[in-house]
């Protein structure tokens, strides 16, 4: 069945379409994952590009990136910072970009999701339509409609990387992280994970640990990081494999992140 | 409802639900050019236009989402019957092929155009990063919009190719594609696009089980749907057994399948066919026939398949036209008459009732000798994976009855051949079924074999409806063609100094459910590999096993692919162990002109072959100059302690078709002003095929080649050829069109003789189309009036054909250097060099597009492709989410393809094969350098981060 199509012009009229439309109504931002003609069929479709949702705005509250922006569109943003910049590059290729949004992105919430690491290293927040909640909290459990995202703005270098089988493959690995170095010592770490579990996961218990110290040798970086990661076997590589990758690829980010190689600035 | 767009910048209404997919809305609104390659899941681009000047697939989006915006598409680049700047660039550079990505990739070229003055190279990676292409290798894409770019400011600017030989006008030079324009405007030119309204649509229901019977089906409630037309099952089609192998008569493939049969052997096997008015009713129908299944335990490796007391595929009857044992009788006692039957048109040493498809063994001298002369011997096992062609376009047929005959719109490599099994299949003669070859959107080998084209000619002929069949790209994973899985035991003995004593390849290999080229392609993986070496011991064992994963057969290369990776890996793993430099290895013991290549005596397509006299050999020349563009032996250095540089090095070689088999034939036919058609009967898969046979006709007869028109591939108006397949294409087709202008050539003069009155040695062509003799010279023109008129002595009409036995063998020399990132086990290419001898390339700029296509399709095959299957024989992977092929983005950092001249005295004015050779290379030359670079040798394809890293030890 052709699913119902629905553009409403306020969010209030969005939310109040999805409570009458009922079960099998999602509401479509670039339509990358809800289109997708191998993913289940939805019964309507709410349309959020009449929301006025495609903006970014300098806040005092940091940079606010509307939902409804794509990821070709942060790219081409000349204030969107690079770290921000680089992580949406790494989604797929330029015809998803040009349709993707960050919205779209948090919605599907995926561990493959190329952009929510590097926001959560930025602690960035996510806009929802009463109240915000910070990206990390909304991974892992809002199904709210987002509005934007709000990345604030600081001087804090973030570590980012990606592993992919081809270019334009989903990420099976990714790795943010962000810190401050004082005095040799580490603080305030973030360490951000995809592909290990079923979103984009924070290593809170890695992050407490670094808190204070000097940052380890990569060995012993990748040993925390490979202990504190339960990926699972599937067609992309096994357990073994993912959390070899996890660990290398996050004692890499945390490396960055504290020597500042990464040229992306970010938080802080 | 009624949507409002701009449309190539003219207001548009399209008739659509706000929800409905906007391809499909496209598609019936006319725009033919939003293609189809991956059933709507947005990871082919081949439907992609500009939305609000941004490239979008058309797939991903629904109608809704553009209503009042500004769409464009290819058909909208440039006013009718003209082409833009950017359009006759991509034709230049020579990276229009099939053409199937061709509106895709201009519409993203157009967008960047807008945005950039002179693109970089990372930004035409990008802009063109989401569309999918197998034939081109995209490296073109780079001259092409350099060209593009530079015709902004003079239109007149050449295109950069390399030129062959001088003194010819059209051989050896770039002169365009000359279907390059269609494809280029994105017109209608492919089978989806010749559907008549009204039309019915096919479908299939597949095998949910890798290895059953059909215990009971019913089908009564499907039929009884409205809108069902007819539904097929083994109960009521044609009881013939055939091999849909598109190969010469008597095949040496077995005829081991039924249209329906009642055994099924893979999942995705045919358990009934739907024929519905739309497929919405199709796709219900099936749900609604009930089937009871006797499951049997599946067979998935060659392991399993050849283990004492192994499960069966086919304990079928087996009978033998030619060449039946003694003992058939007793071979055939207890057969269950569910399990069919097989047919040998001659023995293949097969041995079904254990498995065994086919086998051969053979060899030249002593291999026990060999091997005592040698001061080392090593003996490693090598393995490739199921890797499927992934043609843009899938299977597609369209049937339809014109009076009493069958017409088929088709895509295939192998029309002649279609037509002769499905006469046989339907019991009809030939001259009542007529195939028309359409512009097809990539072959590669998956359609050299007939995979639906006998179903909806038996739906059409029985109900007289047009009939519409298209694969899934699902189905054209599961129920296509794919490259045999092969092992290979490679042992080489070689003394101390490099030179090799013996060597023994000892191959097995994994056919599937049923025996397409289940010989000849194990077979051809040792004969295009051992004859690369002159070694006086040589033995090679190919046997063959059925099993119950997906249908394999004939993919660009042939087995060469499989064989070369195992020999030259051995090669360069004896290299190693003796402490010499690869090439110097490589050196001491190729093949070199002058040679004869006993070993082919024993490499016949199922009957005795033929020693070959090398007569020409670029590998000498290929390899010095592979050298140097490399600078062999100095590693680009490593800025990350973790990621460590190497180089590699192999040799290749392929055929050009099969001499003593191949056939091929060409007419031409001169028109009253002079200008003539060649009818040829050779298959152009967007090689340039077509191409070629205008140059070699407008060369020999001295005439512009816009004055020769060409028709090719249509059985009822072209000659009989066996079709696109063992690089066969120039070689044979091409050379049937010279000899039919050769011929043409003689007929002028006899002409121009009678009305010069002078004697015909005399006489020589001139140009532009004059014969001309002592007295004076007469025109075409002048002789085809005359030839047609009331006392004239007819239309010239000339005819040939061509078959040789000889091989003109081509030879390339690879040369790679990789980056591995030893802690994540990821591979990047930094240089790929492909040096290879095509003889004459008649068509330079598609030559180096096919050897750049041939490349990258094994660069993905090398690192990322593999069809994955659960113990059940389910392929986990069959899409392009999980199936990962390289696209733009993959390619190398730098990537050259070259052409060494050689100049054969046999193909036509020059000329030898291009087409599957560059496929040979990329594994063994990645695997080589990945060991230079780590010191993993990675025996199996494809060569994951996962696999490097277990052979690092990093990962347990």
């Amino acid at each position: 069945m052709t699913p119902s199509y629905h553009r409403p012009a306020s969010v209030n009229e969005a939310l109040q379409l999805k409570a009458k439309l009922g079960p099998g109504t999602v509401f479509l931002a670039g339509g990358t994952e809800v289109n997708n003609l191998h993913a289940p069929r939805p019964a309507a479709l709410i349309d959020l590009s009449g929301l006025g949702l495609n903006k970014i705005e300098a806040t005092p509250a940091g940079l606010r990136i509307g939902a409804g922006v794509t990821f070709q569109q942060l790219i081409e943003y000349p204030d969107v910072p690079a770290f921000i910049k680089k992580a949406a590059g790494h989604m797929a290729n330029r015809n998803i970009r040009n349709c993707a949004t960050v919205g779209g992105q948090l919605g599907a919430n995926k561990t493959c999701a190329n952009l929510i690491p590097a926001l959560m290293a930025a602690e960035a927040r996510v806009v929802l339509t009463d109240r915000e909640v910070p990206v990390d909290q909304f991974v892992a459990g809002e199904t709210s409609l987002v509005l934007a995202v709000i990345v604030p703005t600081g001087n804090r270098a973030i570590g980012l990387d990606h592993h992919t089988r081809t270019a334009s493959d989903i990420s099976i690995i990714t790795a943010a992280a962000s810190m401050t170095v004082e005095a040799g010592k580490v603080r305030q770490p973030v360490l951000a994970i995809g592909g290990v579990a079923h979103h984009v996961v924070r290593l809170y218990n890695v992050e407490k640990s670094l808190e204070g110290q000097a940052l380890p040798e990569a060995e012993k970086l990748e040993a925390m990081i490979a202990a504190a990661v339960q990926p699972i076997d599937d067609l992309r590589g096994s357990a073994a494999f993912k959390r070899q990758l996890a660990a290398v690829l996050g004692a890499r980010v945390l490396n960055a992140a504290a020597t500042g190689t990464c040229s992306c600035k970010g938080v802080r | 409802m009624s949507i409002s767009i701009n449309l190539n910048g003219s207001p548009f209404i399209l008739e659509a639900e706000a929800g409905e997919n906007l391809r499909d809305a496209l598609r019936r609104a006319g725009i033919l050019s939003v293609r189809n390659g991956c059933d709507g899941e947005g990871t082919c681009g081949n439907c992609s236009i500009l939305v609000d000047g941004r490239l979008m697939n058309t797939c991903l989006l629904v109608v809704g989402q553009v209503e009042g915006r500004n769409l464009r598409t290819v058909e909208g680049l440039a006013k009718p019957r003209e082409l833009t700047s950017l359009q006759t660039a991509f034709i230049d550079a020579g990276i229009v092929q099939c053409g199937y990505c061709t509106g895709s990739m201009l519409m993203a070229a157009a967008e960047l155009l807008e945005k950039a003055e002179c693109p970089t190279r990372e930004q035409v990676k990008d802009a063109l990063s989401g569309v999918f292409c197998r034939c081109t290798g995209y490296e073109q894409v780079f001259d092409a919009m350099n060209l593009a770019v530079a015709r902004r400011k003079d239109p007149a600017t050449p295109v950069e190719a390399p030129k062959f030989r001088e003194g010819m006008r059209y051989v050896g030079s770039a002169k365009g594609k000359i279907d390059g324009y269609l494809l280029a405007r994105g017109e209608s030119a492919f089978v989806e696009d010749r559907v008549r309204p009204g039309h019915c649509h096919l479908k299939v229901m597949p095998s949910p089980h890798a290895h059953a019977f059909i215990k009971s089906i019913d089908t009564s409630k499907a039929e009884a749907l409205k809108g069902v037309v007819a539904v097929f099952t083994y109960k009521n089609s044609p009881d013939v057994w055939y091999n849909p192998a598109g190969q010469g008569f008597p095949e040496p493939s077995p005829y081991d399948r039924r249209m329906f049969d009642q055994k099924l052997r893979h999942v995705g096997d045919r358990v009934a066919a739907v024929v519905a008015e739309t497929p919405e009713i199709a796709a219900e129908a099936l749900k609604l026939i009930k089937v009871e299944y006797e499951v049997l335990p599946a067979v998935l490796t060659i392991d399993e398949a050849k283990r004492p007391g192994a499960p069966v595929i086919h304990k079928a009857k087996v009978e033998y036209v030619v060449g039946a044992p003694a003992d058939l009788d007793k071979y055939n006692q207890g057969v269950d008459p569910r399990e069919g039957k097989i047919i040998y048109q001659f023995p293949i040493h097969a041995d079904p009732h254990r498995n065994l498809a086919a086998s051969v063994h053979g060899g030249i001298g002593d291999i026990n000798k060999g091997f005592a002369e040698a001061d080392v011997t090593i003996e490693r096992t090598y393995e490739s994976s199921q890797v499927q062609c992934t043609p843009l376009e899938p299977h597609i047929i369209y049937s339809r009855m014109e009076g009493e005959r069958l017409v088929l719109h088709a895509s295939t490599q192998v029309p002649s051949h279609v037509r002769r099994i499905i006469a046989r299949i339907l019991s009809v003669k030939e001259n009542k079924i007529r195939v028309i070859k359409e512009r097809v959107g990539g072959g590669f080998g998956a359609k050299q074999d007939m995979v639906l084209e006998e179903v909806a000619a038996w739906a059409t002929w029985v109900t007289g409806r047009d009939v519409l069949y298209r694969y899934t790209r699902e189905e054209e994973f599961i129920n296509s063609r794919t490259r045999h899985v092969i092992r290979v035991k490679v042992k080489v003995g070689a003394k101390k100094d490099g030179r090799l004593t013996a060597i023994h390849m000892d191959l097995e290999a994994n056919t599937g459910p049923y025996g397409s080229h289940c010989l000849t392609v194990p077979m051809n993986a040792c004969s295009k590999s051992l004859p690369l070496f002159l070694c006086d011991n040589v033995r090679f064992d190919v046997n063959t096993y059925y099993s119950n994963i997906a249908p394999t057969g004939a993919y660009q290369g042939y087995g060469a692919p499989q064989g070369s990776f195992a020999m030259q890996l051995a090669a360069a793993e004896m290299a190693r162990e003796l402490g010499m430099d690869p090439l110097e290895f490589i050196e001491k013991n190729r093949v070199r002109e002058g040679v004869v290549l006993e070993i082919l005596r024993c490499l016949g397509e199922g009957r005795e072959g033929t020693p070959q006299l090398v007569y020409t050999c670029g590998l000498g020349p290929a390899l010095e100059q592979g050298k140097k563009m490399m600078n062999w032996g100095v590693k680009a250095p490593s800025d990350n302690p973790d990621v460590k540089i190497g180089q590699g090095v192999v040799i290749l070689q392929q055929g050009s078709g099969l001499p003593g088999l191949d056939s091929a034939n060409a007419a031409i036919t001169q028109f009253g002003d002079g200008t003539f058609m060649v009818l040829s009967g050779g298959t152009d898969l967007g090689t340039g095929l077509e191409t070629v046979a205008v140059k070699l006709v407008a060369e020999t007869l001295l005439i512009p080649m816009e004055n020769v028109a060409v028709l090719a591939a249509d059985t009822d108006s072209t000659p009989f050829d066996v079709g696109a397949y063992a690089s066969s294409g120039t070689y044979f087709s091409g050379g049937a069109a010279l000899n039919a202008a050769l011929k043409m050539k003689e007929m002028l003069i006899k002409e121009a003789a009678d009305i010069l009155q002078e004697p015909e040695n005399n006489l020589k062509l001139a140009w532009p189309g004059v014969v001309k003799g002592l007295s004076g010279e007469v025109t075409y023109e002048q002789i085809a009036r005359r030839t047609q008129s009331g006392t004239g002595h007819g239309q010239l009409i000339s005819t040939a054909h061509f078959i040789t036995d000889k091989g003109s063998f081509p030879y390339g020399a690879h040369f790679c250097e990789v980056a591995v990132d030893t802690r994540t086990g990821k591979v990047r290419i930094l240089k790929y060099y492909a040096l290879q001898d095509a003889g004459t390339p008649i068509n330079p700029e598609l030559a180096l597009g096919q050897i750049y296509g041939g490349v990258l399709k094994t660069i993905g095959h090398s690192l990322y492709e593999e069809m994955i299957y659960d113990e059940k024989g389910n392929c986990l992977n069959p899409n392009f989410v999980d199936y990962k092929v390289p696209q733009m983005g993959d390619l190398p950092d730098d990537f050259k393809a070259v052409l060494v001249d050689t100049n054969d005295p046999f193909g036509p004015m020059g000329a030898k094969s291009i087409s599957e050779i560059a496929c040979n290379g990329a594994a063994p030359v990645i695997a080589a350098a990945i060991h230079d670079a780590c010191g993993a040798w990675i025996r199996s394809w494809p060569f994951t981060p996962e696999k490097i890293l277990r052979a690092l030890g990093s990962v347990k």
